[in-house]
């Protein structure tokens, strides 16, 4: 099943590169949410996540005669979406309109997780500097491994990996003092 | 407040923008604006053009060095360039200045020689007239210098 489903995603690549437009939105449709989602999960702000979002897709349309194959897009997607996040962070730092807690939640499929945690998760997260915060994102929401992380964010990999030690204690820091006394579980 | 690595995947899982995303992306795509700048891959066999493989060659060796490079070449080639100009235009004056000097040297040269002359048959014609010695020489005419 996933083996057929690369095989026609090859063969959209191929035939959006050539200026098919409705290849190009099946190839949309299977990576928007590893884009809508770095983006929501860096900037916490839903209108601007799918506003960057739909730049990244329509840069990902100009540049198709450049890309490769399909694993070049995915590379090249999350490339892109994590500089423009940078970019647009750094724009939305000094004009901040609503936060997380204002905005409803994208839909998710559905886990077994406490929705409290996890809330308090994102909003810890969204107090971090901006490089920790893209590193937890490739990490945890990709599931990259460091040296990818440092191949996307030009980061030596001794650099990331010291980085994402650090956040993970900061982020405890933080949820220590945001809900002090209850505790979930150590790792 | 703790948390496991598996609680924060959880929190950061990946999230879809709703069915109507493709359609928005696809209409922004088609708005006049976003169509300027579309350009379609071309068929294989044109692909491998030698400007295209000298691209790809850059893009793999990493653009920033090479642009970088190039632009140092350019700087360095201006300056060198201009230093030139300056240093000819330098030298036409240094040349220009040296042959006004020569003439004037040469002019000077000639007017103190004239001058010599004269007082030389003045000197004669005042010393034959105190021996009383009859001039040998014409008359010499006042000159003025």
């Amino acid at each position: 099943m996933k083996a057929d489903q690369q095989e026609h995603l090859r063969w959209a690549f191929e035939r959006a590169s050539h200026g098919d437009s409705s290849a190009f939105a099946e190839l949309v449709r299977d990576r928007q949410a590893m884009v809508f989602s770095i983006c929501w999960h860096y900037l916490q702000d839903r209108t601007l996540a799918e506003d960057v979002a739909q730049e990244v897709f329509l840069e990902l349309y100009q540049r198709l005669s450049t890309l490769e194959s399909c694993e070049h897009v995915t590379y090249w997607l999350r490339r892109v979406t994590v500089n423009r996040c940078i970019d647009h962070g750094r724009r939305k730092r000094n004009r901040r309109e609503s936060g997380i807690e204002d905005v409803a939640e994208p839909a998710a499929e559905a886990v077994h997780a406490d929705p409290l945690l996890s809330r308090k998760l994102q909003q810890a997260l969204e107090l971090l500097p901006e490089k920790q915060r893209m590193v937890v994102i490739l990490r945890y929401q990709e599931g990259l491994d460091l040296a990818e992380i440092g191949d996307l964010m030009n980061m030596p990999l001794n650099t990331v990996k010291s980085t994402l030690h650090r956040t993970l204690e900061d982020l405890r820091k933080k949820m220590t003092r945001k809900l002090g006394g209850i505790r979930y579980a150590i790792f | 407040m703790q948390f496991s690595e598996d609680e924060l995947r959880s929190a950061l899982r990946r999230k879809d923008p709703g069915p109507d995303f493709t359609q928005r992306v696809m209409d922004r795509l088609n708005s006049p604006e976003a169509a300027k700048g579309v350009k379609a891959k071309p068929v294989e066999g044109e692909r491998w053009n030698w400007w295209k493989l000298l691209a790809k060659r850059l893009a793999e060796a990493g653009w920033r060095p090479v642009m970088a490079g190039a632009m140092a070449i350019v700087l360095v080639g201006f300056a060198a360039w201009m230093g030139i100009e300056r240093y000819q235009s330098y030298m036409q004056q240094v040349q220009n200045r040296k042959v006004q000097e020569e003439k004037i040297a040469r002019q000077a040269e000639e007017q103190a020689v004239r001058a010599l002359r004269i007082t030389s048959a003045k000197l004669n014609h005042v010393f034959q007239k105190v021996n009383g010695v009859p001039s040998t020489e014409p008359k010499i005419r006042r000159q003025t210098l």
